[in-house]
């Protein structure tokens, strides 16, 4: 039993804490995002597993966290505003190569994190090519570039 | 609520009510964190200043040290310091409630007891003393086998004995 609670404790943790980080919280991909991320994992697996090392308990827990996977991904289908409540919307943050500050400001992504993305995605040089600029909800930004 | 809008030519689900909402619940959501962390420091959750407790008995023969807030599975220890037995006496005897013993994991017992016996409702631990008119140390290292609240009772054989509640968090 005490498995399957600890399961979803953590896996009801996790999903409030990270969307309370924000989308750029785990969205980018820097060393230190990374480290960050494996120093996540490594704890929740401690606390999951603590001094029950037999295959049963592993096994209870993977099953409760892709089951609870499942059922979430069925709730979030009958209902999609719980979706957007749980994973985010996008948001354009560059029409027309001017970026919207004070929309920027508040996802906590700035002009650098554009253009980088820029030249990743679209090989594109300057602000002023980018025709939109969308901060996803995995919390990476998508450029579309301006046809001429 | 806005009704979606649609950027035309981008054709993109945006609802900037919903964006600001989230932005606030995000930011009391930081907040929340930040209480937390502060919270832990000062020992809500274990250790600290807001943890560590320490109560004494009537007579005064027997105080205890303990962590009033605790985690699962995490080793804490009861230090208790009991007055020196009497001339003729030389061994120290000090039971802990068997309901707190059945909770947690007994780890380590300093100094180690020369006997410990199975009593009705408790266990007793039997320590050699030396001939000393100073309070004597002794310290029982325990770790939490049960979440949520414990309720211990420690005492000598003959004498004093506390009361204590720990607070768990699993």
């Amino acid at each position: 039993m005490d498995a399957v609670l600890s399961a979803c404790a953590i896996y009801a943790a996790l999903l409030v804490v990270l969307r309370i980080g924000g989308n750029r919280t785990l969205g980018q991909t820097t060393t230190f995002d990374f480290v960050m991320l494996l120093i996540i994992a490594e704890t929740t697996q401690q606390a999951l597993l603590g001094d029950d090392f037999s295959v049963t308990n592993a096994l209870l827990l993977i099953t409760t966290l892709v089951g609870l996977d499942i059922g979430f991904s069925l709730l979030k289908r009958r209902w999609p505003k719980l979706d957007r409540l749980v994973e985010g919307i996008p948001m354009v943050i560059v029409e027309n190569g001017k970026p919207l500050l004070d929309r920027m400001h508040k996802a906590r992504v700035d002009e650098e994190d554009v253009l980088a993305a820029a030249r990743e995605s679209q090989g594109l040089k300057r602000m002023d090519q980018i025709e939109y600029a969308v901060l996803e909800r995995s919390g990476g930004i998508s450029v579309v570039p301006k046809r001429d | 609520m806005d009704a979606p809008k649609e950027r035309l030519p981008l054709q993109i689900f945006e609802d900037a009510t919903f964006q600001r909402r989230t932005w606030k619940v995000e930011r009391v959501g930081w907040l929340v964190i930040g209480a937390i962390v502060v919270a832990a420091l000062f020992g809500l959750f274990g250790g600290g200043w807001l943890g560590r407790a320490a109560v004494a008995a009537a007579d005064g023969r027997l105080s205890l040290e303990y962590d009033r807030f605790w985690r699962l599975q995490s080793p804490t220890a009861l230090k208790l310091e009991v007055s020196p037995p009497s001339a003729d006496e030389d061994r120290i005897r000090v039971w802990i409630a068997r309901e707190y013993i059945e909770s947690v994991n007994v780890l380590q017992v300093m100094p180690h007891p020369a006997r410990v016996e199975a009593g009705a409702g408790r266990v007793v631990f039997e320590f050699a003393a030396a001939d000393t008119d100073a309070p004597i140390g002794l310290a029982f290292r325990v770790e939490p086998e049960r979440a949520w609240r414990l309720n211990g009772a420690i005492g000598l054989d003959g004498g004093g004995s506390v009361q204590f509640q720990q607070f768990i968090f699993p």
